[in-house]
């Protein structure tokens, strides 16, 4: 397997990080053995897996790390953080879901050089950490395309689907510009939401301000101004809109959680939708306009959708495999506490 | 020490960069990481392999 034309070094190298990989996973008796007598068989090949062990201890330093902490591939449950929603607890008919992230595909991201364009794309499910030219950092969510073009008199990313969190590196020396439709957000600092689904554009601080200007210029010709517990909603057609959000509302969909306050239940679904294979439909319309709140993994939507029938006292039928339908129970529409 | 981890990490593939990851700060097993990847479990240790490699080259002092 290994190639003659290496060095010496390059093959100890190749060797003791075969090893330290094999013995990180479930190593057989026999594998153990192998090792043992790889080990010993040299003095050299001891010095490289003991050097690559080392050096591969160190690695958990990574954590510490922009690039760590960004890491997409989902945690295990006890890995992950504890939530912290204190808003949906107080609300009845919270909706609380356990459950993993499912991450569909790894290889979605295809950046292609294209003059000084980076291309971005991830597919369903896909949460990803696009660390930036100058230092910011990009999370694309789930069935999300970006454009990033970075230079000398330039730092513009063009959002042409989906959702987008750009943290902004602290020595940028220029404003950071996103397009999203006919929108245009302008930051100098701080961490910022934009989401750009179905023509609908929204714009979300999380730290620090930015800055929204309406492209067309027609009847917003000032930019507005909008700081962190702000959101400012930019409908396909129809006028803009200013919201408040509750403290303490995160925004933590790059880390897989997904938190509704008073929202609608064909949009939690929309939503939702963006991490899993399946499907969740309403038998009657009237349905779509009841409230949701609380926090959802992402990612698992037969859960979802249990928890939903629980929460708003409906029926649950699944019609083939990973699809579901809700529909209004044949009594009482009662809503009834949810189970855990 | 930080900024070479960080550059061997951006020198590989992004999938091998999040089975690395996954599996060294999170303490996810390659099974795990093969049901989530669509990969086989040797496969996952390939990856691992390839990261770890790269790490080296970048921090060891052969």
């Amino acid at each position: 397997m290994l190639g003659y034309f290496l060095s010496k070094e390059e093959r100890l190298r190749r060797e003791a990080s075969a090893w330290v990989a094999r013995l990180e996973g479930e190593p057989s008796p026999s594998d153990r053995e192998a090792f043992h007598k790889w080990y010993g068989a040299d003095g050299r090949n001891a010095e490289a897996f003991d050097r690559v062990k080392s050096v591969y201890g160190s690695a958990g330093l990574l954590a510490t790390t922009e690039l760590g902490r960004g890491r997409a591939l989902p945690s295990s449950p006890q890995g992950m953080p504890r939530p912290r929603y204190a808003l949906a607890a107080a609300v009845a008919g919270l909706v609380a879901i356990g459950g993993t992230i499912s991450v569909g595909g790894l290889g979605g991201l295809v950046p292609q050089a294209q003059a000084e364009t980076l291309l971005f794309a991830t597919t369903l499910g896909e949460v990803r950490q696009v660390p930036l030219p100058d230092g910011s950092r990009m999370t694309l969510d789930a069935l999300s395309k970006a454009q990033v073009r970075m230079g000398p008199g330039e730092r513009q990313v063009t959002l042409d689907e989906g959702r987008a969190r750009f943290a902004l590196a602290r020595r940028a020396d220029r404003p950071l510009v996103v397009e999203a439709g006919r929108t245009r957000v302008t930051a100098d600092a701080g961490t910022f939401d934009v989401g750009f689904i179905d023509g609908n554009t929204t714009v979300r601080p999380l730290q620090g301000g930015v800055s929204v200007r309406n492209l067309t210029g027609d009847n917003t010709p000032e930019p507005v101004r909008l700081s962190a517990g702000e959101a400012l909603d930019i409908p396909h057609s129809g006028l803009p809109s200013r919201r408040r959000y509750p403290a303490g509302s995160a925004a933590q969909w790059p880390a897989g959680r997904l938190e509704f306050a008073d929202t609608r239940l064909d949009q939690v679904i929309a939503e939702a939708s963006r991490y899993s294979r399946g499907s969740i439909s309403l038998s009657t319309p009237s349905l779509a306009a009841l409230r949701v709140t609380g926090t959802f993994r992402a990612g698992n939507l037969p859960a979802l959708a249990r928890s939903l029938a629980a929460a708003f006292n409906l029926r649950l039928e699944q019609t083939r495999a990973g699809h579901f339908v809700l529909q209004p129970p044949p009594t009482s529409s009662r809503v009834a506490n949810p189970k855990k | 020490m930080l900024r070479r981890l960080e550059a061997a990490m951006l020198k590989l593939k992004p999938k091998t960069r999040e089975i690395f990851m996954a599996h060294r700060l999170d303490g996810m097993s390659y099974a795990e990481i093969a049901q989530r990847t669509g990969l086989s479990v040797k496969g996952v240790e390939k990856q691992m392999s390839k990261a770890i490699t790269q790490i080296d080259r970048l921090l060891g002092r052969p």
